[in-house]
This record gives C-alpha cells, sequence and structure tokens, in this order.
C-alpha cells in the first residue's frame, strides 16, 4: 500500500463533498464513513442484488459474492444497509434470512459518484438545464417560473457566499482545496442567465425575482474572481511560467531513468552555476553597508560636556607652565637642586618634582627636565640627598 | 529537417554546452552568432563575449520562489558590495549601457569604499576587496587585473535589464564618487561606435 499524502488529500476531498450532500440527512454528527473506498463495498452488495433476481440474497450469499472484500467488512456494511432500510428482509417475519433492495440507495450512489468528481458542478449544470426545460415547457405557470428561479437564487447564493468567506479569511491552501467551488462558473452563470432570460420573457411580472437572481449570480462571479485573484497572486511566476512545485521535480529527478531525465531536458538551456547579482541585492548590500559603518561612530554627545574636557586640559596646560615659569624665574635653566633646597622640606619638593615632570612630558609645552649622574648630599638641608639636573625651556 | 538544419543545431548545442560548462565564454569575433547567446563586444574589439540569453521571467528570482537556494558565494554582502562599486567605478557614461564601461583602478575602489563606510580606510578593508574581486572575476562579473590593480566590468553585466540599470543608476548616485581614475597603462584609444556593441541574436 504506497498510500501517498495526494492520494489522501483526494479522499478527503471526496468525503468532504459527501459529508455535505448526507449533512441534511444525518440523525447526528460524527456518524460519516471515514474511508471512500466503502462506497465501493456498497456498490459491490448492491451489483450483487442486482444480480440474484427476484428471489434475493442471504448474508452469506452477499458475502459470497462480494468475496473481493473482506469478508468482516461486508457484514459490517451489510448489517449498516440493513438498518437504514437500504436492505431489506424479503418478507418482513422472524427468521427471514433473505433480503431485497432498495433501487433508491444506488441511484444516490450514482449520484454520488458524479458528486465526486467536481463537487456538484456538474449537478448544477444538469439541474440548470432542467430547470430552463421545465421553465419553457408550454404547461409551465408564473408559479412554476417563480419557484425555479427562487432556488437558482438560493444555490448561486450558497455557492458565493462560501466562495466569498473563503477568500476573505481562509488561508490560500484551503481556497485551493476548495477551488472546485470556482471551477466552470462560467458556463453556469451563463445557464444560469438563460433560466433567468427565458423565465422575465415569459412572466415579466417576475422582474423583482429575476432581479434577486441577477445579483446572486454578480455576487458569485465576484467571489469567484477574488478567489482566483488571491490563488493567481499566491502562485506568482511560478505558476505563470507553468513550472511545477519543486517536490514534483524533486520526486521526478530521483525515481527516474537517465534517459527520461535527459529527455526532458533536451531543447533547454540552463544558465551554468553561478552567484547571482540583481541590482536589487546590490542596493540592499551596500543599504547594510552603510549602517554597519555608522554604527562604529562614536555616539553622540550632549554639546555642553563636549567643551568642558577641553576646557580642563587647557587649564591644566596653563598651570603647569605658570609652575615651571615660577620655578624658572625667567632663566633659561635651572639647577634642580637649587630648586629642591629652595621648596625646603622634601614633601614641598616632591610636589614641585612632579609638576616638573608633567611639564617636561606635556606634548604642549617647551620644557625639559634633564637628570645628570652626581648627587648632591648634605645633611643639613631639608632633602639631604638629592640627584642632580637641569629643569630648562626648550625650542620645539 | 535539412542538414543544414541539424548542423545549425549541432553547432548551437556545441556552443551553449560549451558556454553552459564554463560560463560567459571570450571567442574570436568571426564566430558566428549563436542563437540563445548574447555577444558582447570587447572594448578593443579583438573578441566577444558569449553570454547566456535569460528569457524574460526567467533567472534567479524564479529560484526564491521555488524556495531553492541559489548558488553560494562566500561572503556575499560584501561582494555585493564591491560589485556595485566597481558599477560606479567603472560605468562612467549611466546614460550609455553598462558594457564595457571604462577601466577603474583599485584606489578608486577603496576610496569609494571607505567613502560608503564613512570611515578612514582600515587595514581590513583591503583584504575583503581584493577578496570580492577575485570572486566577481572568478564568476565574469568584472575584470579584475591583479597586476595592473585594475578592474573592468564583467560580460555578465550585459544581462542586466533596463530596469536594473535605473535601481543601479540610483544607487551610484547614492555611493560617493570616485576619484579619476589613475591607469598604469594608457588605455586604447575608443571610439563611440565600438562601445556600443551588445548585439543581442
Amino acid at each position: 500500500m504506497d498510500a501517498t499524502l495526494l492520494d489522501a488529500e483526494a479522499e478527503a476531498a471526496v468525503l468532504r463533498v459527501y459529508r455535505q450532500v448526507f449533512a441534511v440527512l444525518a440523525r447526528e454528527a460524527g456518524a460519516m464513513i471515514v474511508d471512500p473506498d466503502l462506497l465501493d463495498v456498497d456498490q459491490a452488495i448492491l451489483d450483487a442484488f442486482a444480480e440474484a433476481g427476484s428471489d434475493g440474497l442471504t448474508v452469506e450469499q452477499a458475502t459470497l459474492a462480494c468475496r473481493a472484500y473482506p469478508h468482516d467488512v461486508i457484514v459490517r456494511r451489510f448489517d449498516l444497509l440493513r438498518q437504514y432500510g437500504a436492505i431489506t428482509k424479503l418478507v418482513d417475519r422472524p427468521n427471514e434470512l433473505r433480503h431485497r433492495a432498495a433501487f433508491a440507495p444506488y441511484v444516490m450512489l450514482m449520484f454520488l459518484r458524479r458528486m465526486s468528481v467536481q463537487g456538484g458542478q456538474a449537478e448544477l449544470h444538469q439541474l440548470l438545464t432542467l430547470e430552463a426545460h421545465s421553465v419553457s415547457d408550454p404547461q409551465a405557470t408564473a408559479d412554476d417560473g417563480q419557484a425555479s428561479i427562487g432556488r437558482l437564487t438560493k444555490v448561486f447564493r450558497l455557492l458565493g457566499n462560501e466562495l466569498a468567506i473563503l477568500v476573505s479569511t481562509s488561508t490560500t491552501a484551503q481556497l485551493r482545496e476548495n477551488a472546485q467551488l470556482a471551477w466552470g462558473n462560467e458556463r453556469l452563470i451563463e445557464q444560469a442567465e438563460k433560466v433567468h432570460r427565458l423565465v422575465l420573457d415569459r412572466w415579466p411580472s417576475l422582474h423583482r425575482d429575476c432581479t434577486s437572481l441577477r445579483m446572486s449570480l454578480a455576487a458569485y462571479a465576484d467571489a469567484v474572481q477574488l478567489a482566483a485573484g488571491r490563488l493567481v497572486e499566491r502562485a506568482g511566476t511560478t505558476r505563470a511560467l507553468g513550472l511545477l512545485p519543486i517536490e514534483t521535480w524533486l520526486t521526478f529527478t530521483r525515481g527516474s531513468e537517465p534517459d527520461v531525465l535527459a529527455a526532458v531536458l533536451d531543447g533547454l538551456l540552463f544558465g551554468a552555476a553561478a552567484p547571482d547579482f540583481s541590482a536589487q541585492t546590490m542596493v540592499e548590500a551596500v543599504e547594510t553597508g552603510r549602517r554597519s559603518g555608522s554604527a562604529r561612530m562614536a555616539p553622540p554627545r550632549p554639546t555642553a560636556d563636549a567643551d568642558a574636557p577641553e576646557s580642563a586640559a587647557a587649564t591644566d596646560r596653563e598651570d603647569l607652565r605658570a609652575e615651571a615659569e615660577r620655578v624658572l624665574a625667567g632663566r633659561p635653566s635651572v639647577d634642580i637642586v637649587e630648586v629642591i633646597d629652595e621648596a625646603g622640606d622634601w614633601i614641598t619638593a616632591r610636589r614641585v618634582l612632579a609638576e616638573l615632570t608633567a611639564a617636561h612630558l606635556h606634548d604642549e609645552l617647551d620644557y625639559e627636565l634633564v637628570w645628570s649622574d652626581g648627587m648632591r648630599i648634605d645633611p643639613a638641608a631639608g632633602t639631604p640627598w638629592a640627584t642632580e639636573g637641569v629643569f630648562r625651556r626648550v625650542s620645539r | 529537417m535539412s542538414s543544414e538544419a541539424v548542423e545549425r543545431r549541432l553547432y548551437n548545442a556545441l556552443w551553449w554546452a560549451k558556454v553552459q560548462s564554463a560560463g560567459p565564454l571570450e571567442v574570436d569575433p568571426d564566430t558566428p552568432a549563436v542563437a540563445g547567446l548574447t555577444r558582447a563586444a570587447s572594448p578593443d574589439g579583438s573578441t566577444v563575449w558569449l553570454v547566456p540569453t535569460l528569457p524574460s521571467g526567467a533567472g534567479h528570482g524564479v529560484l526564491e520562489e521555488l524556495g531553492a537556494p541559489p548558488v553560494a558565494v562566500e561572503q556575499p554582502n560584501e561582494t555585493a558590495r564591491i560589485l556595485a562599486i566597481c558599477v560606479a567605478c567603472c560605468w562612467t557614461d549611466r546614460s550609455a549601457p553598462a558594457w564595457p564601461g571604462e577601466t577603474g583602478t583599485l584606489a578608486q575602489i577603496r576610496a569609494v569604499y571607505a567613502g560608503m563606510r564613512g570611515r578612514p580606510e582600515q587595514s581590513s578593508d583591503l583584504t575583503l576587496i581584493i577578496g570580492s574581486l577575485r570572486r566577481l572575476h572568478a564568476t565574469h562579473w568584472i575584470r579584475w587585473d591583479e597586476k595592473t590593480a585594475e578592474v573592468r566590468l564583467g560580460p555578465r553585466v550585459v544581462t542586466w535589464t533596463a530596469s536594473d540599470l535605473s535601481t543601479l543608476r540610483d544607487l551610484c548616485r547614492h555611493l560617493p564618487e570616485p576619484p579619476p581614475a589613475e591607469l598604469s597603462t594608457r588605455p586604447e584609444p575608443e571610439s563611440d561606435d565600438e562601445r556600443q556593441e551588445v548585439l543581442d541574436d
């Protein structure tokens, strides 16, 4: 059994139609068959009865006639058909073994099979033809015409409403599944208009009913267009180019012989595998490139803060310059030992030294602190040990 | 089918096979036209490139629609950016078709790249640029001469449609203006009628 998703989908579609058809007859929900094959069983049973002639069949004979199907399946369907009265005892008495089948279920089966093909569209076509026949019958009265128009109005309203609701609320997949609603709509509308014309010509007094039929037809046509529009929009160029969905190609390539594969590609020209740069991708790439560039820039600062560090640095520099000038006192250079002795104790001297060093290291100040090898040792001084060196002005 | 037609088909099929396996091909200008291939004459007219003609509507957009991955290229965004910059540098006459365009230089590309990034050039930029140029050269989007550090647009740009070109025109306007090219060798003198030889058959 190689059931595929596609098969399952087709079965589901058929069952959906059946369920809709029987909705008007169902006593309670959930009792619908879940396998369309059961209809084949029913048909086989009814076929067997047709063959059996006027004597009828017993359950055993029926199962024997339908031996293509499993025994228990036949028995179960047989019981069910009997419960619904599709099969009845030949004579209604206890212990009667032989049964006869009613013809109506078989007609229903035929009808169902037809319904399953196009979801009732073909039947609608035929009903429309029948309506046209009946309203053009010379014996038909205005009441017949009115009833006919009323029926058509309702059918098309239901069709159009269902489709319009699907278009506005469902996903594309659901819409595609129910696309049967939109099939053959032009012929349908044409036929309905034919009936409409006949009625209006024969009984002009029915113009009010005819108007409502026209409206329902127009609504249906609108709904069909909306649905088709949505499907086409979704399908895009893939459908427009007549290309198959990619899964189909994959299945085909995996399951085909080399000859078959080669035959498909015969006469087709494929581009060599090469990266593509459409104008659009280039625009997008440049845009993102720009963004990442600007992301690396420093975040914006308030303008007030921007000036502050600058002025702080400037004050700092001027302080250093003043200190250096104070130490130099107009001379081009000054001995460090002298500076230290002037400062008195080491605590003060080291602060002065720190500022001279800072002035020496400052980019924008033209002072230099040069240490030499000698050392002054004087126990009497505030700082007894002092390395010799000079602090001087330089020109850069 | 006459034998001439058969020969014609065989001839076309042979060229298709060549172009499909190798990408755009540079051939002698005397080579007769091949159906399904666009001829793009090189700037000096000494050779002709054969590029597959795409039916309108076909192209890489279809791949996207089918959900199939496009042909992968390393650093696709960086490469696309460099291609855009090459277009800005080489496609100087924006009213003419992009092919064949002018010769651009690596210096121009680096300048435009830094300008696009909005910051001074970084040492890693050159690595990225050269890598992208090599990738684009290998796929015939540009012709990149590593020795002279010069670049031209490749034959594949003839597949850009008019709407592509107008998008690119906009893009070029947004990119910084490239500095004037300083070519290492004298470019061959070009006359105007040589430059519009994008023949479609």
